[in-house]
């Protein structure tokens, strides 16, 4: 089974994204804050990280950078799930070799799993 | 188009210009000139009508001029002619006199003034003049006038930069409840949500709307900041009920974060004048603030005093605390810590500079203690009489 490491400090968004990928036979795990999310990532090895970038203890950003900079997680495929839509935050993750970029406010959560599926497939 | 007939009418024209500009148009001054060398002319006219009819009145005229010119010694022919050179040569060099001292410095003024136009005044070259006269104050209220010029072209750059910047924000803020708003609505269209789940998400939204119905009201309230106290309405109230209905809103809030949320109060009513919309709008930020950033397990501490004829509202928690150097930065539009970033990520940088801004209008400054790490505590007063 594919497991979806889903980092969002938004406990509502969160559980609403969570029960979808679950619902589509996914392994879903939440993390509510970037320094979680790293410790999750060493502990469970998701094969995909859904990111929020704006979040507590440590941002998307930083996460991106521990990830690439670990051998363990470099090559684990992550989706950038934020609000910030600007061309500027866009490109400045792109340089992380990310699998696609969401805005959350534009994707519903359907959308979101149909993305995730048409990396498996 | 005004432009275009202007070249084409001096092409057609340019020697005539040339010679109309040089003698007239380049300053209006040359009325001036004219107006001047007028009694010189007539003196010169007088001297050609007495040289060219000779009689008794002529003749007297002519030797006493003679005399007085020390031209005596040559014929008086020569003298009239050396009189008639005289009067054309200061013609001329009252001209070129007037055109020096008048029409030069108004040129140059000109030629500084198309310069530092044609960079939009960014770089302005040095004034062209140092005179005291009536030139130099016209030139200096140029200059003046283009350095005003200049700075309130600067504070709009930066007004527009913060009106922006302020837009962003705004839209940001509201994208997040929106989000929440647009994820409920793609659950609740989806057949396979049950019943229950349906009533859950429908508490939700309400929660999600109540949140945006909050931020439109900051955002409402900090584009009015700058209106003074513009609109504020200033009744007598008891503030203790309006705070324990604040903490009664935060009580999910504050359970989720484990903080616990006393409140002080003495006894007795102690009515003090406030315009009731701001003052809670002020004091919710103050609260939430102050939960948001204790740690889990910590407490905040609401507490009301009289103190003469004026209360005292302060805030306290046991949270992370601000650094000295912060403080002060604290209140400032947009600012927002390096660990306060960490703590909530999304935080807009408007609502202590929207509470001071309520404080200030209650005619109270804000008061800040804090020691990183043990609590820090916010406090203002109102008064008891109505603020003017």
């Amino acid at each position: 089974m594919v497991k979806v490491l889903l980092a969002e400090d938004d406990a509502f968004l969160s559980s609403l994204l969570l029960r979808d990928l679950l619902a589509e036979h996914f392994e879903a795990s939440a993390a509510y804050d970037g320094a979680q999310a790293l410790e999750i990532c060493k502990s469970w090895h998701p094969d995909l990280i859904l990111l929020d970038l704006l979040m507590p203890k440590k941002d998307g950003f930083e996460v991106l950078a521990d990830l690439r900079a670990s051998p363990e997680t470099e090559k684990t495929r992550v989706i950038v799930l934020s609000n910030l839509g600007e061309a500027e935050t866009t490109e400045r993750v792109k340089k992380f070799n990310i699998a696609g970029y969401l805005v959350k406010a534009e994707t519903t959560p359907h959308e979101v799993v149909a993305k995730v599926k048409t990396l498996f497939a | 188009m005004k432009d275009v007939s202007r070249t084409v009418e001096a092409d057609e024209f340019r020697p005539l210009r040339a010679a109309h500009r040089f003698f007239s148009i380049r300053v209006k001054g040359a009325y001036v000139i004219v107006l001047t060398m007028l009694p010189i002319m007539a003196a010169g006219y007088a001297i050609a009508y007495l040289y060219w009819t000779p009689g008794d009145l002529s003749t007297a005229v002519l030797g006493v001029l003679s005399e007085r010119l020390f031209i005596g010694g040559f014929s008086t022919r020569v003298g009239y002619l050396v009189l008639a050179v005289l009067f054309v040569a200061a013609w001329f060099i009252g001209f070129f006199a007037i055109d020096y001292f008048f029409a030069q410095p108004l040129r140059s003024l000109t030629v500084w003034f198309r310069q530092a136009r044609s960079s939009e005044f960014t770089n302005v070259p040095v004034m062209p003049t140092r005179r005291q006269d009536e030139i130099g104050e016209l030139t200096h209220l140029v200059s003046a006038s283009v350095a005003s010029f200049l700075k309130t072209k600067e504070q709009n750059t930066v007004l527009l930069q913060e009106k922006s910047l302020f837009m962003t924000i705004a839209a940001h803020q509201l994208r997040t409840p929106l989000t929440g708003l647009l994820w409920s609505i793609d659950s609740l269209l989806d057949p396979a949500t049950t019943d229950d789940a349906r009533q859950k998400l429908m508490i939700d939204i309400d929660g999600m709307l109540k949140r945006m119905r909050l931020i439109v009201n900051h955002i409402l309230a900090s584009a009015n900041v700058e209106g003074g106290k513009f609109g504020y309405v200033f009744e007598q109230i008891d503030i203790v009920p309006v705070i324990e209905r604040l903490i009664e809103e935060f009580k999910p809030v504050s359970d989720d974060h484990a903080v616990s949320v006393r409140f002080e109060a003495s006894d007795g009513i102690f009515p003090i004048y406030a315009d009731t919309e701001r003052i809670t709008l002020a004091l919710f930020d103050l609260i939430s603030n102050a939960i948001d950033y204790t740690p889990r397990g910590g407490t905040v501490t609401i507490s009301v005093a009289p103190q003469n004829d004026r209360l005292e509202i302060a805030v306290a928690d046991t949270g992370m605390g601000i650094s000295e150097s912060e403080i002060p930065l604290l209140f400032t539009k947009f600012y927002r810590s390096e660990r306060a970033r960490h703590v909530r990520p999304d935080g807009s940088g408007l609502g202590l500079f929207l509470v001071k801004d309520v404080v200030s209008s209650h005619g109270s400054d804000m008061s800040v203690t804090s020691k990183e790490g043990v609590g820090s505590r916010f406090s203002f007063f109102l008064n008891s009489k109505k603020p003017h």
